[in-house]
């Protein structure tokens, strides 16, 4: 990655040219980044940059802007053609110009959060992951939900989503990715940041040791069980034991990448948890036992490194640091993704 | 061969459809065309394409080939997609494919594949009254378990369908092309099985008001009529995030918690689907908005939107032919409905050449036939 000028980070993907270029601006913003009194209002701004900065997000009324607010960041992605690859830019950096929104910019986007919020409370698996994070962070600023508290995004003021932006918004506190390159016009245009540099960002503070469980009651209840491994130094290594053990087994295995910890985490229907906790056991087992096999090595090529590195090569996959191959990370064995399977089990505390 | 692909017809009826391969995994695809099949064969299609492909797994596992293979099953189509490290590997498909289906077991019984492709939501109701219970469109998931269970069944619909000359798309290049077709031309088939032909679509619309759902079916266009790229810019407009629909039901009404609309385009006809998931007693309303909808597209759309919307179906069709497998799965899904590779490259520069006027007409059309007025 190399910094222009203005601050801003622009990361460019070796890669063939082809009909399409991903690019994704990513601020370092996220829901762990607020104060508490602040929470929700990450998000709050995802709305309004979309909205009032990129006038709705639609390059030329076509390709559109997809936005998401993670926990330590939030960034906003598009795919175009190619040729458009400058405008798309130029679109995309307007979110680090000074926020124009207004009141009923802002009314409206806090009525499209509501439904949002609806939405996600209706969905169970939603529900128990948050439980799994207030209980694994709990204490930390990622404690708390993306979506935040609803009392502090109706709160929230045109004025303090400015003075947010103000400080987040930045050239120096962003990425510009483009996948393949060259760097856009646009992003050369992009005016310094303006000082002073604000103050860093807060500590996010450390998961819990060991692994926390939740659940939510019903017809069927549903046990979710969660944990955090040091964020590794070969991540695809971990991708390709999550898509191992959903092939052996049925299993998803969720994962959520933080600067320094990855998050798993596990949801099963049962009775109880300690059902659960057995039918974790005979997934993970049944994940070990199928790559300790003779044949080990080339189903796990067949079931998750194909289908890994098929996802890899796109343009939006290169664009997006989580889901870029690392070919130079070299393929692991069987019974190294075995052995990683084997650490979850002792982490999710279901041993043999 | 050119950047398009080129594509060969073997003596023995067989298809060979070659792209460039790139670098990573690549991919090939048989497809069965079902076009003169049976009924009973064309619902017995998807459990046999499952079984062909964890018998060409199996089969590729025994050599120590390293391969991934998925069964592939369409409205006209059943077969499978293998993908490789190794380009050489995908030489072996044609006579993987022949002992794959020389190998099935006798019974045959249906199979519990995880892989088996899911179907579009909604979309067989809709293509149960547009096509009707005659019509291979028009089977739904019920039709086909029944005919998979039906006692030797399965067994049948399988030689059926290995008599039929299959299409293989592949991405190959030098001497692995005829490796390919030489294969493929040493397959053994003895044409489609005996069976009446498929009676002609029948236009109809369907509307459902449940109480918490609401889908409407439109008559659509074939893969090769000439107005498909202004149907599917139209429904472009119309679905999608933030389309007209959308618009209309969910920022502005409130009324939806999820919404589709699309279009589908197939070998001997094609329809739409509009489905909304509302709240219960909203689905009076959200017909009324639909309706409105409808009506407002047909009256004309600003030409602007109509740009925007074929930009996001150029770009939706190029990244889903960033991968071997969206390539050769298109390309057989092509030459099965008798249509070159060069007309999925074309497409690109097909839709961009739609104008506002062809897309109020392709609605008009839909609309019109439906019977909704």
């Amino acid at each position: 990655m190399r910094h222009l000028d203005s601050g801003l980070g622009v990361a460019l993907v070796d890669a063939p040219r082809g009909p399409l270029t991903a690019l994704r601006l990513e601020i370092r913003y996220g829901s762990a980044d607020e104060q508490p009194g602040q929470e929700g209002l990450a998000h709050v701004l995802e709305h309004l940059v979309v909205r009032c900065a990129m006038a709705g997000g639609r390059v030329d009324d076509g390709p559109m802007v997809t936005a998401r607010t993670g926990r330590e960041s939030t960034h906003y992605s598009l795919l175009v053609r190619s040729p458009d690859a400058d405008r798309a830019a130029r679109m995309l950096l307007r979110a680090l110009a000074p926020l124009a929104d207004s009141p009923a910019a802002l009314d409206a986007e806090r009525a499209g959060i509501r439904r949002e919020r609806a939405e996600r409370l209706a969905q169970p698996a939603w529900v128990l992951q948050e439980k799994l994070f207030a209980a694994l962070w709990a204490g930390t600023s990622h404690a708390h939900p993306t979506l935040g508290d609803p009392a502090v995004v109706d709160r929230c003021t045109v004025a303090v989503a400015r003075e947010l932006h103000r400080r987040w918004y930045r050239p120096d506190n962003a990425v510009l990715v483009v996948a393949p390159g060259p760097v856009p016009d646009a992003a050369r245009a992009v005016p310094p940041a303006v000082p002073p540099r604000p103050a860093g960002r807060p500590d996010h503070g450390r998961p819990r040791r060991g692994a926390v469980w939740a659940s939510l009651a019903g017809p069927t209840p549903v046990h979710g069980v969660a944990f955090a491994v040091p964020a590794p130094e070969v991540p695809d290594w971990l991708g390709l034991a999550c898509r191992a053990v959903r092939a052996a087994s049925g299993l998803v295995v969720h994962r959520l990448d933080l600067a320094r910890d990855t998050c798993l985490w596990f949801m099963l229907r049962g009775r109880d948890r300690r059902a659960a906790a057995a039918d974790l056991r005979r997934a993970l087992d049944a994940c070990a036992h199928r790559l300790a096999a003779p044949d080990g090595d080339a189903w796990l090529a067949a079931e998750a490194v194909i289908p890994a590195l098929r996802a890899a090569g796109t343009a939006s996959a290169l664009a997006d640091p989580a889901r870029a191959a690392r070919p130079d990370a070299g393929r692991p064995t069987a019974a190294a993704v075995a052995a990683l399977v084997g650490s979850w089990r002792a982490a999710a505390g279901v041993p043999r | 061969m050119s950047a398009h692909g080129t594509r060969r017809a073997l003596p023995n009826g067989a298809r060979l459809v070659v792209v460039p391969p790139r670098p990573g995994v690549v991919a090939a695809t048989v497809a069965v065309p079902l076009a003169g099949v049976t009924l009973e064969t064309a619902a017995c299609a998807p459990a046999v394409a499952a079984r062909w492909a964890a018998e060409l797994r199996a089969a590729a596992r025994a050599e120590d080939a390293v391969v991934r293979v998925d069964p592939v099953s369409t409205p006209d189509a059943a077969g499978f997609t293998v993908e490789a490290l190794d380009p050489a590997l995908l030489a072996a498909v044609p006579r993987w494919f022949r002992d794959a289906a020389a190998a099935l077991p006798d019974p045959l019984a249906p199979p519990a594949d995880p892989r088996a492709p899911a179907d579009d939501r909604w979309s067989h109701p809709v293509r149960r009254a547009l096509f009707g219970s005659g019509h291979r469109y028009g089977l739904t998931p019920a039709d086909r378990a029944r005919a998979a269970q039906r006692p030797g069944g399965l067994r049948r619909a399988a030689r059926a369908l290995a008599a039929v000359p299959p299409v293989l798309a592949a991405q190959a290049e030098g001497t692995h092309v005829d490796v390919l077709a030489a294969g493929l031309a040493a397959l053994d088939h003895r044409g489609p099985d005996a069976g009446a032909g498929p009676p002609a679509p029948r236009p109809a619309a369907t509307e459902q008001r449940a109480a918490a759902y609401y889908v409407l079916g439109l008559p659509g266009v074939a893969l090769g009529a000439p107005t498909k790229c202004a149907h599917h810019v139209a429904w472009s407009l119309l679905g999608g995030r933030e389309g007209m629909l959308d618009r209309s039901l969910r920022l502005d009404g409130g009324l939806t918690y999820s919404l589709a609309a699309f279009s589908r385009e197939l070998a001997e006809g094609g329809y739409a689907v509009v489905y909304a998931a509302c709240a219960p007693g909203t689905a009076g309303e959200v017909a009324d908005r639909v309706q409105a909808v409808l009506d407002a597209a047909r009256g004309g759309v600003p030409a602007h939107l109509v740009r925007g919307a074929a930009e996001r179906l150029v770009v939706a069709h190029h990244a889903a032919l960033e991968t071997g497998r969206g390539v050769t799965e298109r390309a057989a899904r092509y030459e099965a409905a008798g249509l070159s590779p060069a007309d999925l490259v074309a497409y690109p520069s097909t839709v961009d050449q739609v104008t506002a006027e062809e897309v109020a007409a392709a609605l008009t059309t839909a609309t019109v036939l439906s019977g909704i007025r």
